[in-house]
């Protein structure tokens, strides 16, 4: 449902990531964040060279395009066969109450039922039922309460533990009582905030009473399920180094299509059927391994080694389409989006005025032309991304058209003039001259960066471009320490904003603060459904766009390269992990493997 | 020299220590601290961050968390995790094996090839084949080892097939195994094992083995001029002999120094390659450790290097005393 924010990485999915996360490298990069952003670099900037060396680009040949996966060409599945997947990072806590990192968040969407499933149809979020999905425990809710500030699920009764014990109401409330509970330090803990209770009626009904009506309380209920029989006598502060996670095979009963067949950590994990799941998952294994390199994940996936890879860097596509006619580009839309973030508390970005005309002074789509971005990018307005159908406006989110002479006249009624003639606008003897700060390892700020300061100089601003390490330029971002900066969200599905902009909120680094918004906020907030919702989400969005705290400079496409023995992937806004009981290999695909046919030893 | 190597290993004990204290203090300057990492979710609430705090021992004055760590790590509890949530204990046997395979290998290559690159060109001084080893040499000698690792790639993985290579050529771009090794019988298991480890391997030793030509070329032709060489000659021994018995060991020297230069690169494995290999080694979990702030495992490892580095620096002396028996360590 709702991803988090990501550096341009592998995006965590699920249903349960947060609204709005960060631009962390741990989120993309769990066990080696900095490391990996680096060598990403590092490949990336090789890679091209490389390609480039090994032989001429042939022309474009056969893109399968967006969600293309699960197509009528696709034949009729076949059972067996291993499907391996290559990720930026190593699986570390895969428990739906524990994870933080983007492969263990791919990984739950496997191996654990959440009450509704999530999922993105025409421009929304959906909730969906057993009836709709294999992967939800709920046959139907219904809201109680005279304030209908309860949700009552009705679970199905026939859902078993991979270990062949029932999953039941006790389960659900164990869960919540773990994210609730201070001493497991969940980082789910916000999502119970505004949760008084979840009551086990019998062993199929539960009920979570909240606070007060509001639109998210499907989604906060939404976490997936995790086992209690496991766990149960154990300390909940030691519960990450409990055995069950340090060594999950046969250990972590799962309610998902696998369970954790093998971990060699650092290397692999490999998922195996779990017995008990219906329908009966076609694959015999999925083998995910850990390829922190992106060069070298986009070989392995050229040459066959590997099924999935994830992200492609978009101005490598055109390229390695030509070559690997065995391989298919499917596009998690619009899920991200750069920007540039002023900080209003230093000179001169407390004017709105100049805000604007540091934004007209960027010509976005020769960015993105020049990043070979254009097919998988669209420039951006405003907080929304194209991908809401019902809160995206592009009246009211309309991109910034490119216009230094407006900016020039811009600066110079606020009496920004270059008076010198060096080039640098000053007033008060003071120069426009400021720092822009990008964190390391990520080429794609780094080419936005140089383009912007070189558009910008066009109009006598001065920027220094400084790069930091991640966790020291986070540091300074959050600390408010900093002058402008590049930076990069991922969008979450639900249409609440509020913790990118809310009044300090965790993620409002550049300070935005107008209360008109605020109150935009908090009506919308207070709205008993996401529908009724929606014109205040629309309105305060309309006011962001017109306070300029960002310059919005493009949403764009996470691409995934997948080859096409695996088929039946579904792909598309909400994830690529989202019916792994559907995958499939054809026999004639599956290969001499030397793995058992099937492995359906029952957990330990 | 008994006497002199119980010196050494005594002195060494201060050292490693401060060492590991100044490492200890200095990764507490670092921006940041691991519940930054681990808590990725910006909304957790201040008051679940302190619980992890406290959960890690965190919230301890830094001097109780010196001393805490010094006197577990003295009694040989490293402690566990915080990335990983296991004891490191368990981590560094494994890792440090994996490293140990790729950069065994790494080393003989750098050293038998690099010394037999510079005896033949010493040998045959001026001559075609020295002229074409000393471009050959110096071209990988120039190269850094993950430009070499993407093009041994390029070449090996994914235009190998195109090529139509024979099967034994086209080599696996990353990971220690195919998928399903563990199926295979034994000896197709090491033939699978070899087979990741060739690309690795040479990426990271070729360049040093050109570096260790270029020494053991100067060494050996050094020697090669020097009068005993000439009455070796004279007295009607064989130029093999000659070579390889007066000269090489002559000639040893230095390079010996370079082998103590490069054991702690042993353990502590290279990050580039073993990032762009997928390698799962003591590099890459060193630059883990470093940037998710996992103090435990970054003292752990820290404390490997050195205790390397110290003992490499030893075994050097040792060595040279062994090739030269005019040094004496006492």
């Amino acid at each position: 449902m709702r991803p988090r924010i990501l550096s341009g990485g592998a995006v965590p999915r699920g249903a349960f990531a947060a609204a709005y996360s960060l631009t962390h490298p741990n989120h993309t990069l769990p066990t080696m964040p900095n490391a990996r952003r680096w060598s990403r670099t590092l490949g990336r900037t090789l890679l091209l060279a490389a390609l480039t060396a090994a032989g001429a680009c042939r022309g474009d040949s056969g893109e399968k395009g967006a969600a293309a996966a699960g197509g009528a060409d696709e034949g009729t599945p076949e059972r067996g066969g291993t499907a391996i997947l290559a990720e930026i990072a190593e699986m570390n806590k895969p428990l739906p109450f524990l994870y933080e990192t983007g492969i263990d968040s791919d990984l739950i969407d496997i191996m654990f039922m959440p009450l509704l499933r999530g999922g993105w149809r025409d421009g929304r979020q959906v909730f969906m039922t057993a009836d709709e999905s294999p992967m939800a425990l709920a046959r139907r809710w219904e809201y109680v309460g005279p304030d209908s500030t309860g949700i009552r699920y009705h679970m199905r009764s026939d859902v078993k533990w991979s270990d062949g014990r029932p999953v039941t109401a006790r389960d659900v409330v164990w869960t919540y009582d773990m994210v609730r509970d201070p001493k497991v330090a969940s980082p789910r803990s916000d999502q119970v905030e505004q949760m008084d209770s979840v009551v086990a009626q019998d062993d199929s009904t539960v009920t979570f009473y909240f606070k007060r009506r509001y639109p998210d309380m499907l989604f906060h209920s939404g976490l997936p399920i995790s086992p209690r029989h496991p766990f149960e006598g154990s300390d909940p502060a030691q519960i990450r180094t409990h055995p069950a996670m340090v060594d999950p095979s046969g250990r972590l009963p799962v309610s998902g299509a696998f369970r954790v067949g093998r971990w060699d950590r650092t290397q692999q994990v490999v998922l195996v059927p779990n017995p008990h799941f219906r329908p009966e998952p076609r694959l015999d294994q999925i083998v995910v391994r850990f390829i922190p390199e992106a060069t070298t994940r986009l070989t392995e996936l050229l040459r066959g080694a590997v099924d999935f890879m994830r992200p492609v860097p978009h101005d490598k596509i055109a390229e390695v389409r030509s070559r690997a006619p065995n391989v298919r580009f499917e596009r998690e839309e619009k899920r991200f989006f750069d920007f540039i973030g002023y900080n209003p508390k230093v000179e001169p970005f407390g004017d709105r005025d100049v805000r604007l005309a540091l934004g007209l002074a960027i010509d976005v789509p020769g960015i993105l032309k020049g990043l070979n971005m254009q097919d998988y990018a669209v420039a951006a307005g405003g907080p929304y991304s194209p991908i809401f159908r019902e809160l995206y406006d592009p009246r009211q989110q309309a991109p910034l058209r490119n216009d230094p002479a407006r900016a020039r006249q811009i600066l110079e009624s606020k009496g920004w003039q270059d008076a010198d003639g060096d080039g640098v606008r000053e007033k008060n003897g003071k120069p426009l001259r400021f720092t822009l700060l990008i964190n390391a390892g990520n080429p794609r700020k780094e080419a936005v960066a140089q383009i912007v300061q070189q558009q910008w100089k066009q109009v006598g601003v001065d920027a220094k471009i400084q790069m930091l390490e991640f966790n020291t330029f986070w540091d300074r971002q959050m600390q408010k320490k900093f002058d402008a900066v590049v930076g990069n969200w991922g969008v979450g599905l639900s249409p609440d904003i509020v913790q990118l902009w809310g009044k300090d909120a965790p993620l409002n680094f550049v300070s935005y603060d107008n209360p008109r918004t605020f109150a935009l906020f908090e009506q919308a907030q207070a709205q008993p459904t996401e529908q009724q919702a929606l014109p205040y989400w629309r309105a305060a969005a309309a006011q962001i766009v017109a306070d300029q705290p960002y310059t919005f400079l493009y949403y764009f496409d996470q691409v995934d390269g997948v080859s096409s023995r695996l088929r039946g992937m579904r792909i598309d806004t909400y994830g690529a992990f989202q019916n792994s009981w559907e995958w499939w290999i054809p026999r004639s695909q599956q290969g001499a493997q030397a793995a058992p046919r099937r492995d359906t030893t029952p957990a330990r | 020299m008994i006497g002199y190597l119980l010196r050494r290993l005594l002195g060494a004990i201060p050292l490693l220590l401060g060492i590991l204290t100044i490492i200890f203090f200095v990764m507490q300057l670092a921006p940041g601290d691991p519940t930054t990492t681990l808590f990725s979710n910006p909304n957790v609430p201040p008051e679940v961050i302190e619980q992890m705090r406290e959960n890690l021992g965190l919230n301890q004055p830094l001097h109780i968390q010196y001393w805490r760590w010094l006197t577990s790590f003295l009694v040989g509890d490293w402690g566990t995790s915080f990335g990983q949530n296991r004891p490191i204990a368990d981590i560094l046997p494994a890792t440090l094996w994996n490293t140990l395979q790729l950069t065994l290998i790494s080393l003989v290559i750098i050293f038998a090839l690099g010394m037999l690159i510079g005896i033949v060109q010493a040998v045959r001084q001026y001559s075609i084949a020295d002229n074409v080893l000393t471009f050959v040499a110096l071209f990988f000698y120039s190269m850094p080892s993950f430009w070499l690792a993407l093009m041994l790639i390029l070449v090996f993985s994914m235009k190998a097939a195109e090529w139509g290579w024979p099967a034994w050529l086209q080599l696996p771009a990353s990971q220690m195994t195919t998928v399903g090794a563990e199926y295979l019988p034994p000896g197709e298991q090491l033939v699978d094992r070899i087979k990741h480890l060739i690309l690795p391997a040479i990426a990271l030793g070729i360049g040093s083995a050109a570096g260790v030509a270029r020494y053991m070329r100067g060494s050996m032709l050094e020697v090669i001029h020097q009068d005993f060489i000439r009455t070796a000659r004279a007295k009607g021994l064989s130029e093999r002999t000659v070579i390889f018995k007066h000269a090489l060991r002559n000639a040893l020297i230095p390079i010996i120094t370079l082998l103590g230069l490069y054991l702690p690169f042993l353990l502590s494995g290279a990050v580039l390659v073993e990032t762009i290999f997928a390698w799962p080694g003591m590099g890459r979990l060193i630059v883990d450790a470093i940037f998710q702030r996992d103090y435990p495992l970054v003292m752990a490892t820290s404390f490997v290097i050195a205790a390397i580095v110290v003992l490499g620096n030893l075994l050097s002396d040792v060595l040279y005393a062994v090739v030269d028996p005019r040094i004496r360590n006492d």
